[in-house]
């Protein structure tokens, strides 16, 4: 189960960070040229790709799996308590939700203004390149780590990625617009709750925690982080403060 | 990046989560001789306590 729990949880979290790029590289596109917009896109790519297809197999080859799990498993903690703080803030209300019509707006006028410049083609590419990078690197960070921590997950954790950048970029491409209507909260938050799951999970093993149900109490480990977070939504639901950006 | 940017990277501007962390892990390395089979419930306690603190945190 727990490979396709890695490849859904890559899945997700990529779609998420893709439909940000997607709205950058869209945003070059119009304002700038497609060329500068697609190359910037494909060279982001290729240095992540690069960047995983070699640091994730060296990683499984070189460090033992046990010390692997508690570096990937604390890793994964700091980086799932980030996603799910951000997530439930945004749910109570406390944090602005994440408005990709608006940040393409921000985008296409910054780009406008250096539209009028010597180099605005190079711009284009930079914005373009930066942006899936950018996006792309937490992306890797999981496929990595994930891949790193348990056998086999490098495939199915790149798999669940490969398969969010292929559906993005051809909504993309067929749509020809922001993807304002994505439930992104929602992914972070799912995203969130996996990695804190399998963080805590990974981080006990490679501390020689023994958990109460071996594999097993995984799913525990979810439905408690789950139940724990609806509670402290509805509790900062009652208790509004004002929203920040 | 500058070391500002890693951190606030991995641990989104916290400063209760990476203290969580280690109050876990030295739970999970040294209070296992006192609490035993408890030992696994403890530390998840001490992540999921370090969860509800760090959302009541002021954002900054």
């Amino acid at each position: 189960m727990n490979d396709w729990v890695l490849a859904g949880t890559t899945f997700v979290a990529s779609v998420v960070e893709c439909v940000e790029a997607v709205t950058i590289v869209l945003a070059v596109g119009y304002t700038q040229s497609w060329r500068s917009a697609l190359s910037g896109a494909a060279w982001a790519l290729l240095v992540l790709a690069v960047i995983a297809g070699v640091l994730g197999p060296a990683l499984v080859r070189l460090v033992p799996l046990h010390a692997l799990q508690l570096a990937v498993g604390l890793f994964l903690v700091l980086f799932g308590y980030t996603w799910l703080r951000k997530a439930i803030w945004r749910y109570s209300g406390r944090k602005a939700l994440h408005d990709e019509d608006a940040i393409y707006a921000r985008e296409v006028a910054a780009l406008e203004a250096a539209k009028t410049q010597a180099h605005a083609e190079r711009i284009g590419f930079a914005t373009s390149f930066n942006g899936v990078l950018l996006e792309g690197l937490e992306v890797i960070v999981i496929v990595i780590t994930f891949g790193a921590a348990s056998i086999g997950g490098f495939w199915w954790a790149s798999a669940g990625a490969l398969a969010a950048v292929v559906l993005v970029c051809a909504a993309g491409l067929a749509l020809r617009k922001p993807f304002g209507k994505v439930p992104e909260n929602t992914m972070k938050f799912v995203v969130g709750i996996m990695l804190l799951s399998f963080g805590t999970f990974w981080s006990g093993e490679g501390l020689s925690v023994t958990w109460w149900a071996g594999e097993s109490t995984l799913p525990t480990i979810i439905a408690v982080y789950l139940a724990l977070s609806g509670l402290v939504i509805a509790t900062l639901r009652t208790t509004r403060k004002p929203v920040s950006a | 990046m500058n070391l500002a940017e890693i951190y606030d990277f991995i641990a989104g501007s916290s400063r209760v989560t990476p203290l969580g962390l280690i109050v876990a892990v030295l739970v999970a390395l040294f209070a296992h001789p006192f609490l035993g089979a408890w030992t696994a419930p403890v530390y998840f306690i001490v992540l999921a306590a370090t969860l509800v603190i760090s959302i009541f945190e002021p954002q900054r």
